[in-house]
């Protein structure tokens, strides 16, 4: 038995997961409300989905055209689908039929919410859907106490209905897995490790400590590195474009970060401009960037950190997911982040590896010493000092005090003694 | 760290050092203050006779005025003397002391002219041969330029008649030219300060003064001891105030005892002046050094301490610390000393002004916004000025010793 499960886990470990294979397939989404339009967008896309977002106002029975499914907070896309034979993911108490699923009220409920080998906490704040009867298959399982369990949505034939929904917690997850079931394609997702917003003047040899870290420990992993428009032939931009390509030769892939444009610089430049042009130089310095490629949903690492499986490890994942790793301050600081990390058994897929299958290699000297910043000089003595500052500091603040209130009472002394 | 570093570490602890030091005098000082006003000015019980000395060298232009002062005190004429010793006057100092002594009819006055061969040699030799001719129990000396107040001579009797422990009473001195030029009035404020931190707070805390050379009284029998003045200092004063200490005797500063003495009008004569005092202070120190181990010298170590951080450790430490940051504005140097922050430096020179304007406060006509401004002014010349005459004076003192040059009286030029 040992050896069955031995087998088991090695085979988890070592077979690649298979790709989202949602990449491709249009899924129409009708929403209500801009939130909605991006939670479940994010969602979608992270299983690999094109999706055609349209408000209610303007959805028409033609917006089905070359849809594939349906994602709808709306009641009529349900109906225009079913009559289409088109799949249809209805979110949120409007777009529930009235003959499908029962309902149930319940509010500030927290419990367990469970995704086939995933759980993890669930808190619902206000008042939260159950789904009480249904027909068809449970999708995620919620578990409370005192209050029993309730699938979080359910898929029957070609519909599915989650009545309650946000992006809170693991819910992103388990819509889609609904979406998944509904949609018939594979179940597994991939799991990215991100380190977010890396700057030129960020702390780059902490973003190499990281990366050295993440490679010994086996975990690929993509920088999300903010464009840089201008200034292209200074010592900072090489520099950064020197970090990146480390960062591709430790396993790391690079994204670049949407941009961050201000209204006065659009009108001067266009975005596309800009950001044709950050491409292009960041190109030129043989920095491969993987945009494009997969649309994870972002995760904190706290969030990550909080999932669980019954087995060891937990998985699969239902869509792909980026966990962003923050950028650390301290050297410590990221070795306990990377010791929780590792206490979770996971298989992080490379985003490089999808990008490129050319080997980096790296043997680059630092840009060069009349570019180098210039060092921050040691000084001696900053103990002794720092400390004499701050006593200093107090004994001269004491003494001027002092002297304020002699020479206060010296003033009516002098006034009475001279001008009596 | 280099060498130089090093120097400048040194030298800000003792910069530092000093400065609180002299916070401590100032508030020290105060206190002696505000127990002064307190108290009434010493009032004599006793008149003992009193001989008043007055040694002059071509004081033609002030000498009239001043012994018309001494002669006006508000002390019994019998009961003291004045004598002007017109040491080696080549200007008619001679004719105008025999013209006043006519005039008044100063039976009190005893005018003593000397010639090259019995005087010409300094301030000390002139009080020997005055000395000599002393009936008073006590013995007050006055510069040539001093206008003595009409109750000095009286609160100063007064002061070291009550008190058997006191070997000598100060009075103060202040500016009578102070309105003449800047400089006149950075020194009133110098005097100022130095009477009301350094004299005073030294007084208050541990029983010290250093005698200033005009305007004091001193036991006749003292002198008698020591054997007179030592004429080969030329900060007489200096030297006589430790010889008081070694007897056992205080030395008690008396605010409420006022001169009032020309100071130098320009910077040459002021130069002149204060490189004299630097040298014979430096003589003094150094002649006294070795009472710092002396266990006889309990009582004055912190004086000779106090002089000994002033004239070198003060002087040596502002030097290498401005010749460093020189050499560091200029690239020559670096350091890697880490510093005392700007803001702290602020807060220093912030101290050093509202300190010594404290010290002026005590002063009718003092406290007002002008002498606020001066002070500030004087933070960024007058004290590197003093640097300088210190540094030049040090310098002198070891070039006359390492050619035994034989040290020069210089007199201060008079307006």
């Amino acid at each position: 038995m040992k050896a069955f499960f031995l087998a088991a886990a090695l085979a988890v470990l070592i077979t690649a997961p298979l790709p989202a294979s949602g990449s491709g397939k249009t899924v129409l989404l009708v929403y209500r409300q801009e939130s909605e339009r991006q939670s479940i967008t994010n969602v979608l896309s992270a299983c690999g989905y094109q999706v055609k977002a349209t408000a209610q106002a303007d959805y028409t029975a033609d917006s089905l055209a070359g849809c594939f499914g349906i994602t709808t907070t709306v009641l009529q896309p349900y109906v225009d689908g079913l009559q289409a034979g088109i799949p249809v993911l209805c979110i949120g108490p409007a777009a529930l039929p009235d003959d499908t699923i029962e309902i149930q009220t319940a509010n500030d409920l927290g419990g367990i919410l469970h995704i086939g080998n995933i759980q993890s906490p669930v808190h619902f704040t206000g008042p939260a859907l159950l789904i009480k009867a249904y027909k068809g298959t449970a999708v995620g399982e919620m578990e409370f106490p005192l209050r029993g369990s309730f699938p979080y949505g359910v898929v029957e034939d070609t519909a599915a209905f989650v009545p309650d929904f946000s992006p809170d917690d693991i819910q992103p997850l388990a819509l889609a897995l609904a979406a998944r079931q509904l949609f018939h394609d594979t179940l597994e997702g991939r799991l990215f490790f991100l380190i977010d917003e890396v700057y030129p003047f960020s702390d780059l040899g902490m973003l190499c400590r990281m990366a050295d870290e993440l490679h010994d420990h086996g975990y690929p992993f993509t920088v999300s590195a903010m464009p840089v428009y201008d200034n292209l032939e200074y010592p900072a931009f090489l520099r950064y474009a020197q970090v990146l390509r480390y960062m591709e030769y430790k396993g790391g892939a690079v994204v670049m970060h949407d941009p961050i444009i201000r209204a006065a610089e659009a009108e001067i430049e266009s975005t596309d401009e800009r950001l044709s042009r950050a491409r292009e130089a960041f190109t030129q310095q043989g920095i491969i960037l993987a945009n494009g490629i997969v649309s994870p949903y972002r995760m904190t690492l706290d969030g990550f950190l909080n999932l669980s499986g019954r087995d060891v490890p937990f998985g699969p994942l239902p869509m792909d997911v980026d966990v962003v790793i923050p950028f650390a301050k301290t050297p410590e600081e990221f070795d306990r982040t990377l010791q929780l990390i590792s206490k979770k058994w996971v298989t992080v897929s490379s985003l490089y590896k999808m990008a490129s299958s050319e080997p980096i290699l790296y043997n680059e000297q630092p840009v060069g010493s009349g570019y180098a910043y210039r060092e921050e000089v040691q000084t001696s003595f900053q103990g002794f000092f720092s400390t004499g500052n701050e006593t200093l500091i107090i004994i001269v603040v004491i003494s001027l005090t002092v002297f304020a209130g002699l020479l206060t009472g010296g003033y009516f002394l002098y006034r009475r003694k001279f001008y009596k | 760290m280099n060498v130089l570093d090093g120097l400048m570490l040194v030298a800000l602890c003792c910069i530092w050092l000093l400065l609180l030091v002299n916070v401590v005098l100032i508030v020290a000082g105060y206190r002696y203050y505000l127990k002064c006003e307190r108290q009434k000015p010493p009032v004599p019980k006793t008149f003992p006779m009193v001989s008043i000395m007055v040694p002059a060298h071509n004081e033609s232009k002030v000498i009239v005025q001043t012994v018309k002062a001494l002669l006006s005190f508000g002390y019994p004429k019998d009961r003291y003397e004045v004598i002007v010793i017109n040491d080696n006057s080549s200007d008619s100092s001679a004719e105008l002391l025999s013209k006043l002594k006519e005039e008044l009819n100063a039976e009190n006055l005893f005018i003593i002219n000397t010639d090259k061969v019995l005087g010409g040699k300094g301030k000390s030799n002139a009080l020997n041969i005055g000395f000599a001719k002393c009936r008073g129990e006590y013995i007050v000396i006055y510069d040539a330029d001093n206008t003595p107040e009409k109750g000095a001579l009286g609160m100063l009797v007064g002061a070291i008649t009550e008190d058997e422990s006191l070997g000598a009473v100060i009075g103060k001195f202040r500016t009578r030219n102070k309105n003449a030029s800047l400089l006149t009035r950075f020194i009133n404020i110098e005097t100022l300060a130095f009477q009301w931190m350094a004299q005073a707070g030294r007084w208050h805390l541990f029983g010290l003064c250093t005698i200033p050379g005009t305007n004091f009284i001193i036991r006749r029998s003292i002198i008698e001891s020591i054997g007179g003045w030592d004429a080969k200092a030329i900060a007489e004063d200096t030297e006589i105030s430790f010889r008081i200490y070694m007897m056992g005797y205080r030395i008690k500063f008396l605010p409420s005892a006022v001169t009032w003495e020309q100071e130098p009008q320009t910077l040459k004569v002021w130069f002149k002046q204060r490189t004299r005092w630097v040298k014979g202070n430096i003589y003094v120190i150094i002649k006294n050094l070795p009472l710092l181990v002396s266990p006889k010298a309990k009582k004055i170590r912190f004086d000779i301490l106090y002089f000994l951080s002033i004239y070198f450790l003060l002087l040596s430490s502002l030097i290498i610390s401005d010749c460093a940051l020189l050499l560091y504005a200029l690239g020559w140097a670096h350091t890697t000393l880490a510093g005392f922050s700007n803001m702290l430096w602020f807060l220093a020179i912030l101290l050093f002004i509202l300190g010594t304007y404290v010290t002026i406060s005590t002063e009718k006509g003092e406290l007002n916004l002008s002498n606020l401004n001066v002070i500030i002014l004087m933070y960024f010349t007058y004290s590197k000025m003093w640097m300088v005459v210190a540094a030049y004076g040090l310098y002198k003192y070891f070039t006359d010793v390492l050619f035994h040059r034989e040290t020069k009286w210089y007199k201060t030029e008079r307006f």
